[in-house]
């Protein structure tokens, strides 16, 4: 069994950088902003979607890239 | 530095066009779909502007399949870019994401019903199916899954990306024609997670030497973000992993060798695979939600032991 606490544990003990994001207002698949995925969500308890948390994802993993592969 | 700055912006932009114009003409943010199926080594698609691409596992067998956006992209960019911000483009080490997902039928979260919409070409269901249906009828259902889906959140990182070249892998599903609802089901559960470990390394070998990318990384969502993590410990040849809301189990993530980021909802309930902590009593309750949401459970440990 993994979680996010226990990956931060591993990541933590790697010595790699790392950058681990917590979306609080969000589920599993927050990324996926069709209406189908959203709807779903919903009814999975999985949380509602937060276009907020989405764009601030995109926007830290291109930055993330943009530095990492240059 | 002014001047730079500038520069950098104006490639930014037109790459972002370049990779717009790609989702455009081709109606997929898929770049190589890489296919291993066990009955055939055809290429699984004749998609107009699609590059035939082989590329080698470590165990020395070859993996076919076609590169879609970056043909694309090639194109429009010798018809839309001048030859000064090429080189720029060149030079400044020619990025690379390689994108992982795995089945989310973006439209009901049943084997069947999905398995119907793939493979019925009159159904206009959406733009991602009917070109996917297009290409090839009788396509495994697990790789039209794969693409279905990556045209949602693949297209996105594409339209918000100035990276220029993206590449989609389709996660090995070992195993034979997948048609039936029962036998997808199983080809997803069985996963074949050595073989798609091996299909990063060898889309990121590719990059680097096809494309001349000095740089890949990749990332993926829900498996495919587990696969990332799996990728920053076992594909030297990846050089950053961005999981989203996946967590692989069979690897030591202790040994991750290359910069992460990670992102994770709080209210996710996949217990043991993306949720904040593991919560015993919730165990059985996350893989059902995550099976329906997949239509597969989510495994992420099936075999990874054995790389």
């Amino acid at each position: 069994m993994q979680s996010v606490n226990g990956l931060e544990e591993k990541l933590k003990a790697s010595g790699e950088p790392y950058e681990l994001f917590r979306y609080p207002s969000v589920g599993h698949a927050f990324m996926n902003a069709t209406t189908e995925g959203i709807a779903r969500r919903l009814k999975l308890g999985q949380g509602e979607h937060d276009q907020e948390a989405v764009d601030l994802a995109w926007s830290r993993l291109l930055g993330f890239f943009d530095k990492q592969l240059r | 530095m002014a001047f730079a700055l500038i520069k950098l912006q104006q490639i930014r932009f037109r790459a972002r066009a370049c990779n717009l114009l790609g989702v455009f003409h081709f109606q997929t943010a898929a770049v190589i779909a890489a296919q291993k199926m066990s009955t055939s080594s055809a290429p699984i698609a004749t998609a107009e502007g699609a590059v035939a691409i082989t590329w080698k596992r470590a165990d020395g067998s070859d993996v076919p399949g076609y590169a879609f956006g970056n043909g694309g992209c090639r194109t429009t960019r010798k018809l839309h870019l001048d030859i000064s911000v090429m080189s720029l483009l060149l030079a400044v080490g020619n990025p690379a994401i390689i994108v992982l997902q795995e089945w989310c039928g973006g439209k009901l979260p049943d084997a069947l019903l999905c398995a119907e919409q793939f493979t019925d070409p009159t159904n206009a269901g959406g733009g991602s199916t009917r070109t996917c249906c297009n290409m090839q009828k009788n396509w495994r259902v697990t790789a039209f899954a794969h693409l279905s889906q990556i045209s949602t959140e693949v297209r996105s990182t594409m339209a918000h990306s100035h990276i220029q070249l993206a590449l989609t892998v389709h996660l090995g599903c070992a195993g034979t024609l997948g048609l039936e609802a029962e036998e997808a089901h199983h080809l997803m559960s069985n996963l074949d997670w050595p073989g798609a470990v091996e299909d990063i390394r060898g889309a990121a070998r590719y990059l680097k030497s096809s494309e001349a990318s000095a740089k890949v990384g990749v990332t993926g969502f829900c498996m495919g973000g587990a696969l990332s993590l799996s990728a920053a410990v076992l594909v030297d040849e990846v050089d950053a992993a961005a999981p989203f809301y996946g967590i692989p189990q069979g690897v030591d993530l202790t040994g991750v060798k290359k910069p992460i980021q990670g992102h994770y909802g709080d209210k996710d309930t996949n217990a043991g695979f993306s949720d904040p902590a593991v919560r015993r009593h919730l165990r059985l309750i996350g893989t059902v939600s995550c099976r329906l949401m997949y239509c597969a459970p989510c495994r992420a440990s099936t075999g990874l032991k054995k790389s």
